[in-house]
């Protein structure tokens, strides 16, 4: 078999070092009599060794604390097969191996980051995404207006939703930069406004099926549920871009931001609820007539159902 | 019963043949009779302090002494947190027991252990409007005091009877007497409006008080007591209430209840905001007063308001965004606290009454300590046109559960319209 390269990739998956290997066996680990020496460590002193064999290359695990694992396999291995662009995990490190003649990726184009049109194309892409979310914040206050409200005041009345949503997607883009030095910052704009935008519609929808539906419980409780999902989907997302992660621990972690989020303020909520209204609470969500989509009861029906409420309150 | 009546009053009058001099000045009054005035009041135990003071005055020779039930209300609540003592004109204070008392006129009567039997005898004879009389108490503590006003008949809106009295009442003075210039007692001291309005209680209601009183020996049950008078008004009222016609008036498109009663009072006014793209009238009525349980709970009040919106420009979801935000404002007029009632339990549907679609939420919430009894408070919102909408408020206090359904259900039908 040919050569091998070995590439180390930390963590993040982030190349860190590269070794061009002729002499077999190659032996991996802390100490300083290995042929690749690590500074990890959860790597033992004398973690592995490679063999050169027919089809490849073979690695085995020196009876280590930690183990060896394969990159979308659980469970460790004692000892494996190896093929140009396997990647196992020893560790926290990660190691490549391939030949010398493995495919790599397609070269990209360098952009020329001081063309002007380059420039103009990602300032006005920022500048679009701002005038849909004005637009939007704009609109949602349009509908709750009752007095003669002119556009400059509807303007100036979204900006505070423009600044935090701008602030948002910032602090997501310095995260971006640290962990991939890239900012994405276009996306995770647009991913931030894409999330305002359909929680406020999602809230608007549930306030039709809350004019509808009298049972505040109900409403409530779908409405945590869904402003759960939808924030899953916002940290999922916008975790695709600023760290380096497996999809499925990506999934994981976007659930466990998210619902610890809605469980708190669900907490506070329910915390702070005084255990003594003066005041009636009920579903008091009108709209226009045209939403109704239930019937109409009688006045008779209605009594009835009043005095049969009583009576649940006398047991 | 009259007989009674006249029993006690002939025994009363017969021991206080000094009272009887004609058209007395307030000096000899106050010579006369100070020494049968008390401040009356409401110890609590821990602090060994007043928490409550009021007035009260003997109206029997056995050391019967009458107040206002206001006054004592805190020890009725809570027998074990306080005491209820009299301190006299001489500044001995001595421990008073409760005899009875009347929650919807707001007397009560009070036993001292040994009084002297001098005391304060009770008018039966009518006054006319404009007469001198007088009224005594210890105003804020400072001391016995005696003030002259006017007799200005009965309170013609008024839910329960009361004396307009045109003298200046102070905190402190509640359940002193209020006297004729014969010296006898035609009212009781109970509240004031301020600038000289103040309210006296009619003698006729103490006097069944103390019939009542001199009639039973033994001890009452407070809170049975409380619940026996509440439920015997409501019936009376609510009688009152559905027997009559009751009064409408317009607004906007609408015909509303009014005056349902003729002591109910009625207010209305009509926004003139150039800006708003609504027009916006509201009418708002009340029975006058409500009957004070404690300091922290009234109850027997009937309140209604309308409001009718008309747009001039806002579309339609505009327009039901201001509904919604009146129609969320519910509305509960009587005090009431955690200990005094339950959480409001709500009934919400959509509801048709006479051809229109209204979205209607009925809610009640119990009495803890007066069991059969409930606050309804009702809203109700028009939910058929996209330009104009009527949203009503209406909140009946401490009824029986079908007295409440009967007066809800009338006051929904009652509601018509124009075209």
């Amino acid at each position: 078999m040919a050569d091998l390269v070995v590439e180390i990739r930390d963590n993040l998956r982030r190349t860190t070092n590269f070794y061009q290997v002729k002499t077999f066996p190659l032996k991996i680990g802390r100490g300083y009599s290995n042929d690749i020496i690590l500074t990890d460590p959860h790597v033992c002193s004398e973690h592995l060794v490679i063999n050169e064999t027919e089809n490849g290359w073979s690695a085995e695990d020196l009876d280590t604390k930690n183990g060896v694992h394969v990159i979308d396999k659980t469970g460790h291995q004692k000892s494996l097969e190896l093929r140009s662009g396997d990647e196992i995990v020893i560790g926290k490190t990660h190691l490549k191996f391939v030949e010398p003649d493995h495919p790599v990726a397609p070269t990209r184009v360098l952009k020329d980051r001081n063309s002007l049109i380059e420039i103009t194309r990602s300032v006005a892409l920022v500048w679009a995404l701002l005038c849909v979310l004005v637009v939007g914040v704009s609109f949602e206050n349009y509908l709750d207006s009752t007095k003669i409200i002119h556009i400059e005041k509807l303007i100036v009345n979204s900006l505070p939703v423009v600044g935090g949503v701008m602030a948002w997607s910032a602090l997501w883009a310095l995260l971006a930069y640290i962990v991939r030095r890239r900012l994405f910052f276009n996306f995770l704009l647009g991913v931030s406004i894409a999330y305002y935008l359909l929680d406020t519609l999602l809230a608007s929808v549930l306030d039709y099926v809350a004019f509808n539906i009298n049972n505040i419980l109900f409403i409530e409780a779908v409405s945590y549920f869904t402003s759960g999902l939808l924030l899953v989907v916002l940290f999922y997302v916008s975790m695709s871009r600023a760290l380096i992660m497996t999809g499925r621990r990506r999934l994981f972690l976007a659930n466990i931001f998210s619902w610890t989020i809605v469980a708190v303020i669900g907490f506070i909520v329910f915390a702070n609820k005084p255990e003594f209204s003066r005041n009636p609470a009920y579903s008091a969500e009108l709209k226009p007539p045209f939403a109704r989509m239930v019937p109409v009861t009688n006045l008779n029906d209605f009594v009835a159902k009043s005095d049969s409420l009583v009576v649940k309150l006398e047991h | 019963m009259i007989r009674k009546i006249l029993i006690v009053f002939s025994v009363v009058l017969s021991c206080c043949g000094a009272a009887q001099a004609q058209g007395v000045d307030a000096e000899t009054l106050y010579r006369q009779y100070q020494s049968r005035i008390y401040q009356i009041r409401v110890i609590d135990i821990v602090s060994n302090k007043k928490s409550s003071i009021g007035s009260g005055f003997q109206i029997d020779g056995a050391g019967l002494i009458a107040t206002n039930y206001h006054v004592i209300s805190e020890y009725v609540h809570a027998p074990d947190k306080y005491r209820v003592e009299y301190l006299d004109h001489n500044g001995n204070e001595a421990e008073l027991l409760i005899r009875d008392f009347d929650v919807i006129h707001d007397l009560a009567i009070v036993q001292a252990k040994s009084l002297p039997s001098e005391h304060i005898s009770l008018s039966s004879k009518p006054l006319s409007k404009g007469v001198q009389i007088f009224s005594l108490g210890n105003p804020r503590d400072l001391g016995m005091t005696i003030i002259d006003g006017t007799f200005n008949g009965l309170l013609e809106k008024s839910l329960y009877e009361k004396i307009l009295f045109s003298g200046a009442l102070n905190p402190g003075m509640s359940g002193g007497p209020a006297l004729n210039n014969k010296g006898e007692v035609i009212g009781v001291n109970v509240s004031t409006a301020g600038n000289d309005l103040s309210f006296l209680v009619p003698v006729k209601y103490l006097a069944d008080l103390l019939e009542r009183v001199v009639d039973s020996k033994t001890p009452i049950d407070f809170v049975n007591r409380i619940q026996d008078q509440l439920d015997i008004n409501q019936q009376q009222y609510i009688k009152d209430i559905m027997s009559d016609e009751w009064e409408t008036t317009t607004l906007g498109d609408a015909i509303v209840p009014a005056e349902i009663v003729s002591y109910f009072k009625c207010w209305g006014k009509t926004d003139d905001d150039e800006e708003r793209l609504y027009d916006h009238t509201y009418s708002a009525c009340s029975s006058p007063g409500s009957l004070y349980l404690s300091s922290q709970f009234e109850t027997g009040s009937i309140d209604f308001r309308y409001d009718w919106y008309h747009s001039k420009g806002l579309n339609r979801f505009q327009f039901y965004h201001l509904i919604a935000n009146k129609f969320s404002s519910s509305y509960s007029t009587n005090k009431a606290g955690k200990e005094d009632v339950t959480n409001y339990e709500c009934n919400t549907d959509f509801v048709e009454i006479h051809e229109r679609t209204w979205k209607v939420a009925m809610c009640f919430r119990e009495y803890k300590k007066f069991r059969g009894l409930y606050d309804l408070s009702l809203t109700m919102a028009l939910n058929d046109q996209n330009d104009k909408a009527l949203v009503v408020n209406m909140s009946a206090a401490g009824m029986k559960k079908s007295s409440a359904m009967q007066f809800a259900r009338k006051f929904m039908e009652e509601i018509r319209w124009q075209i």
